[in-house]
This record gives C-alpha cells, sequence and structure tokens, in this order.
C-alpha cells in the first residue's frame, strides 16, 4: 500500500476518522473534502477505508443475524 | 448479604453485576456470561479462525474472570477487562501455536465419512444465500490475511463496535495509533478484497 500523509500527519487521521465516522461538522466536512479532491493518493486510501468500513460493517451484522438465528 | 432476585439481577449494568459477583452472588457472575458468550465467541473467531480455539478461550476467560473477580475494579468497563483478559489468552495460545511443529493428517480412502456429495444434498444453499456467504468467506479469508496489528484493532472497533478508548486500553496503545491502524486496516481489507476481483492489481 502506498505511503500517505496519514502515517505522519495525526491531524489528517483525526479527520479522517471523523469523516467516516460521519462526525465531521459541514465546514469540517467540505474542508477535508476539498483536502481530498487535491490529494490523489489520499483520496484513494480514503475511498479504500471507507469501503473497508462498509464491508466489516456487512460481515458484523452477517456474524449478529447468525448469533440471533442461533440463539 | 441482601437478597436480589434473578429480575433485579438482569436489569443490572456489567459492572454492577461484577459488583454483586465479588459479594458473593454466583448468580451475577451466570448472566454475565450469559451476556458475552456469544459475543465473545465471535470475537475470538475473528482472531483466531478456529472453533475449538474459540470454545477452549472462551471457558477460560469466563475461568479466569471467576478467579480475578477481586482484583476488578469499576475505574474499567466490565467488558474493556473482559475482552483484555481474552485477548492475552489468545495471544499466548498464538505464540503457543507457531512454536509447534505442524503435523498433517492426510485423509484415509477407507473413512465411511468421506463420500461424494450427492446432488439432493439439504445444506446446498440457494443462490442469494449461496453469493452471500461466499462474500463473508472472502471477507473473513481478507480480514485474516491482515497482519495481528491491525486485525485486532479492525476486530474491535468494526465487529465489536467498541469505542477508540476501550481499543486503546485493551491494545495498550495511544489513541492516535488506534485510529491509524484502524484506518489502514480497513484500506488493507479492500485492497485484499479488490485483488480477489482484479488479481494481480494490489500495490506492494
Amino acid at each position: 500500500m502506498k505511503p500517505t500523509a496519514f502515517d505522519s500527519d495525526t491531524v489528517l487521521t483525526e479527520f479522517l476518522t471523523d469523516y467516516l465516522d460521519g462526525e465531521l461538522s459541514t465546514a469540517e466536512r467540505e474542508s477535508f473534502e476539498e483536502y481530498l479532491s487535491k490529494n490523489k493518493d489520499e483520496r484513494e486510501f480514503m475511498r479504500k477505508a471507507y469501503k473497508g468500513k462498509k464491508a466489516l460493517a456487512r460481515l458484523a451484522k452477517h456474524m449478529n443475524d447468525k448469533t440471533s438465528v442461533t440463539a | 448479604m441482601e437478597a436480589v432476585s434473578r429480575v433485579e439481577l438482569q436489569k443490572m449494568s456489567d459492572e454492577d453485576l461484577m459488583e454483586k459477583f465479588q459479594s458473593g452472588y454466583e448468580q451475577a457472575f451466570n448472566l454475565l456470561v450469559d451476556r458475552y458468550q456469544d459475543r465473545l465467541h465471535n470475537f475470538l473467531y475473528r482472531y483466531t479462525h478456529n472453533h475449538q480455539d474459540c470454545e477452549d478461550l472462551v471457558q477460560e476467560t469466563f475461568f479466569r474472570v471467576f478467579r480475578s473477580r477481586h482484583s476488578y475494579e469499576r475505574i474499567a468497563k466490565f467488558s474493556t477487562w473482559m475482552y483484555t483478559i481474552a485477548i492475552n489468552l489468545a495471544k499466548s495460545l498464538y505464540k503457543k501455536k507457531k512454536r509447534m511443529t505442524k503435523v498433517t493428517i492426510h485423509k484415509d480412502p477407507d473413512d465411511s465419512e468421506d463420500r461424494p456429495m450427492k446432488l439432493e444434498d439439504t445444506d446446498i444453499l440457494p443462490d442469494d444465500s449461496l453469493h452471500e456467504k461466499m462474500c463473508m468467506d472472502e471477507l473473513e479469508k481478507a480480514l485474516m490475511e491482515l497482519s495481528e496489528d491491525f486485525r485486532e484493532v479492525v476486530v474491535l472497533r468494526d465487529i465489536q463496535q467498541l469505542s477508540y478508548e476501550e481499543i486503546a486500553e485493551i491494545a495498550d496503545l495511544p489513541m492516535g495509533t488506534v485510529k491509524s491502524r484502524i484506518n489502514r486496516g480497513r484500506a488493507q481489507l479492500q485492497e485484499l478484497l479488490e485483488s480477489y476481483v482484479y488479481p494481480g492489481t494490489i500495490s506492494a
């Protein structure tokens, strides 16, 4: 995986985490999206992290459904 | 000791149950086992990928909770304390297994259980369920391919839905590292999933 600014910048990591959790204010979100629009590698990393998070949410749901069926 | 009914116990928080257990109510411990045994099994399965190991680890975790009940203090959430015990046990088992010599047992051709699949096999899944199962199998495979450092935090966050604070406490890592590993773990997982669909596309 390509190194990105997220590897070394803790503030950017905080932004990304809150962005994926939907915890940014409108102004913060817009400014972060503007940053992503200008930085291809970081945008690609965000896309993968977002998709990975969604995939894991599906797995968690699948596991919970299985647990509630067998409970 | 003041008598407490099962109904009252059931309404209690995990931490209150632990306090009751510390004061001698074994029924409170049983309720904690009821609340957590499935979740703990699922959590450990992401870690070990082996149901038998999970069973043993779940049992051992609850045994340690039972034995060490007086060392629990309300500063930590009960779940954080218990997951910490479980993850330490899983890590020890992982290390132990790595030290063990692998022995492969080949299939016995005379084994009566080793029969060809019949078309009317009731285990065959309809298309949608089969597709869903295949997706979940690939997801699990990708999860197991992540390094232990990433898998641990991703499972705690996205499967167990623990807070970042709890994860930092369990993994004994600074919050910034936890968040960074979670993001990297998710991104790597997605890369792996994409590489299954488009082989040869994964970047170093």
